[in-house]
């Protein structure tokens, strides 16, 4: 067996501001990140998202609790780990008076990149992030979505084994944000392994393989999105436009579906949807209803398994 | 060792480019000391010294050069890597394969390039504007206070930014502790009246030793330049210590 990217046993953080009551930020975290995987950790403001990365970045030392990266003791050889990592931190800035070019061709040399070599990667990484107009304005000049780009593009250009982005696309347009996924997806296929923190959560649905949902210093949940749906209890809505003769009240409801009529559209949620579909067409062959009108299935979203989770999983 | 070392220059370098780029920060950190040199010594720091043979030019010149050397050193260094921690760069240069050891030399080594920029610069404007130079004989001082100048000042800006909680308040906690020390030790007005016990206490401090270093590169005057030194490396020492204990990255 491969030892996997990344492996947290019980972590554990209390931060223990003077004068003030103990914060315990992580209660307990253990995760296991696969080499390869894209995965992403949710959790509300405040869930300890950040502190976990910090930790696993060799920034923070956790109170207890265990953590390696490729099999590398976090705490005992950071140095160790340092080479094997890159992070964007949350609203890091740039350095305001290098240009987006000349701080990831320094970053790349300062990782131990030949010149050649940084050259090629800098170019590579400034097109993907979409920032050749502005590769030669000084940082301190770019809008904060340009500059949150120079430094995903810093971070990608390195193609380190397991990247650590924390809200990675914070403040880019539409645009940019398809560019840094298409980037992210890039560099696992070539072997990377990346664990992000995202509020978006269309962004965590399109890009991890799974995600882990951390609420009150603690992994509530882990899995691909329909796995973390199924742990919700979220079910599949089928909706369809009520029929004339449902609507006057000539047609009752199928009776094992229980059909919820707002204005002309009628809904129900089920775990199921293939049986309730058959009931649902069933049930307007045998009333003359013909083809139902509008009918659509909406699976789960991600969305709606994290409100679900988050709302239930305790105090807010 | 050796990749360690030509990491720090290339740091060193890095931090040169962006100094000079950012044009009003390096415009400014060289006006402060210059501007000084010029108004204070063209009112005050001419002729004698009451009661001495020591003219004004001769002390008020190199204390300048000091009063540069720690604003560049302390307030600036302390300054900018509180505000770089708060940026969030610290952390990030602290997640790579960059030695912590390699990454501070190279911001010390271009604190000091930028140091040496300075002093040369006052030097200069102090012999045209009032015929103040260094003795022949004053070089050997003149060396050895730049060099443990720039030590101990970029130690304690280390220390500073250490100890400063956030961005905002570095700036004020250097101000707030160099400018009365340096008031106290005679670097503005070489005549200021301090009374014995005070100017006894100021002596513990690194302001007036490292300007007595220099003002002895100028003009043989009747100091103990040995105390100086030990003075100055006491507080660098000590503002190491500081930074080994309180230095956080992020």
């Amino acid at each position: 067996m491969t030892t996997p990217a990344l492996s947290a046993r019980e972590v554990k953080k209390v931060y223990r501001p003077r004068n003030r009551p103990e914060v315990p930020a992580l209660k307990g975290v253990s995760l296991e990140v696969g080499r390869g995987e894209r995965v992403g950790l949710l959790g509300r403001n405040g869930a300890g998202k950040t502190t976990f990365l910090k930790i696993a970045s060799t920034l923070l030392r956790p109170t207890s609790g265990e953590i390696t990266i490729f099999g590398h003791d976090v705490m005992a050889h950071p140095e160790e780990v340092r080479p094997l990592i890159a992070v964007v931190p949350q609203e890091g800035k740039p350095f305001f008076h290098l240009t987006p070019r000349e701080q990831v061709y320094t970053y790349l040399r300062t990782r131990g990149f030949s010149r050649e070599s940084a050259r090629t990667r800098t170019e590579e990484a400034i097109e993907q992030m979409g920032l050749g107009e502005v590769a030669d304005r000084l940082n301190v000049t770019l809008s904060g979505g340009q500059m949150q780009r120079a430094m995903v593009a810093t971070i990608i250009a390195t193609e380190a084994p397991l990247l650590f982005l924390d809200e990675p696309t914070i403040g880019m347009d539409p645009f940019a944000r398809r560019g840094v996924w298409d980037s992210l997806r890039r560099l696992t296929r070539k072997g990377s392994t990346i664990l992000l923190t995202t509020h978006y959560l269309d962004e965590a649905e399109r890009l991890a393989d799974r995600v882990a949902i951390l609420q009150d210093g603690r992994i509530q949940v882990v899995g691909s999105v329909r796995h973390v749906a199924r742990r919700a209890g979220v079910k599949t809505t089928i909706k369809f436009t009520a029929p004339q003769p449902v609507l006057a009240g000539a047609v009752a409801t199928p009776a094992g579906l229980a059909v919820v009529l707002r204005g002309e559209v009628a809904s129900c949620q089920t775990d199921n949807s293939g049986p309730a579909l058959r009931e649902l067409l069933d049930w307007a062959a045998a009333n003359g209803l013909g083809d139902l009108d509008d009918l659509s299935v909406e699976a789960p979203t991600l969305e709606d398994s994290y409100l679900q989770l988050v709302s239930n999983g305790g105090p807010q | 060792m050796s990749r360690t070392v030509s990491l720090a220059f290339r740091q060193a370098l890095l931090e040169q480019r962006s100094f000079w780029r950012s044009a009003e920060y390096a415009l400014f950190t060289f006006a402060l000391p210059i501007a000084l040199l010029l108004l204070i010594g063209s009112t005050t720091a001419t002729g004698y010294l009451p009661g001495t043979r020591v003219e004004g030019q001769m002390i008020f010149v190199p204390s300048m050069i000091a009063f540069g050397v720690i604003v560049a050193a302390y307030v600036n260094l302390g300054a900018k890597l509180a505000t770089l921690r708060h940026d969030g760069v610290l952390k990030r240069i602290r997640t790579t394969p960059l030695p912590a050891s390699a990454y501070l030399s190279g911001v010390l080594g271009s604190t000091a390039a930028t140091t040496l920029a300075i002093t040369a610069s006052v030097m200069a404007i102090g012999a045209l504007a009032f015929g103040a130079a260094p003795r022949i004989g004053g070089v050997p001082e003149l060396a050895v206070g730049l060099v443990l100048g720039v030590l101990c000042f970029g130690s304690l800006g280390l220390a500073l930014s250490a100890v400063a909680r956030s961005a905002e308040s570095a700036a004020p906690i250097a101000n707030a502790s160099y400018l009365p020390l340096a008031i106290m030790s005679g670097i503005f007005d070489p005549t200021f009246p301090v009374p014995h016990w005070l100017s006894a206490a100021v002596g513990l401090f690194p302001v007036r030793a490292l300007a007595q270093i220099l003002q002895q590169s100028y003009t043989p005057v009747a100091h103990a330049p040995v105390t100086d030194i030990v003075v100055l490396l006491a507080w660098t020492a000590a503002a190491g210590a500081v930074t080994a204990w309180r230095f956080r990255w992020h």
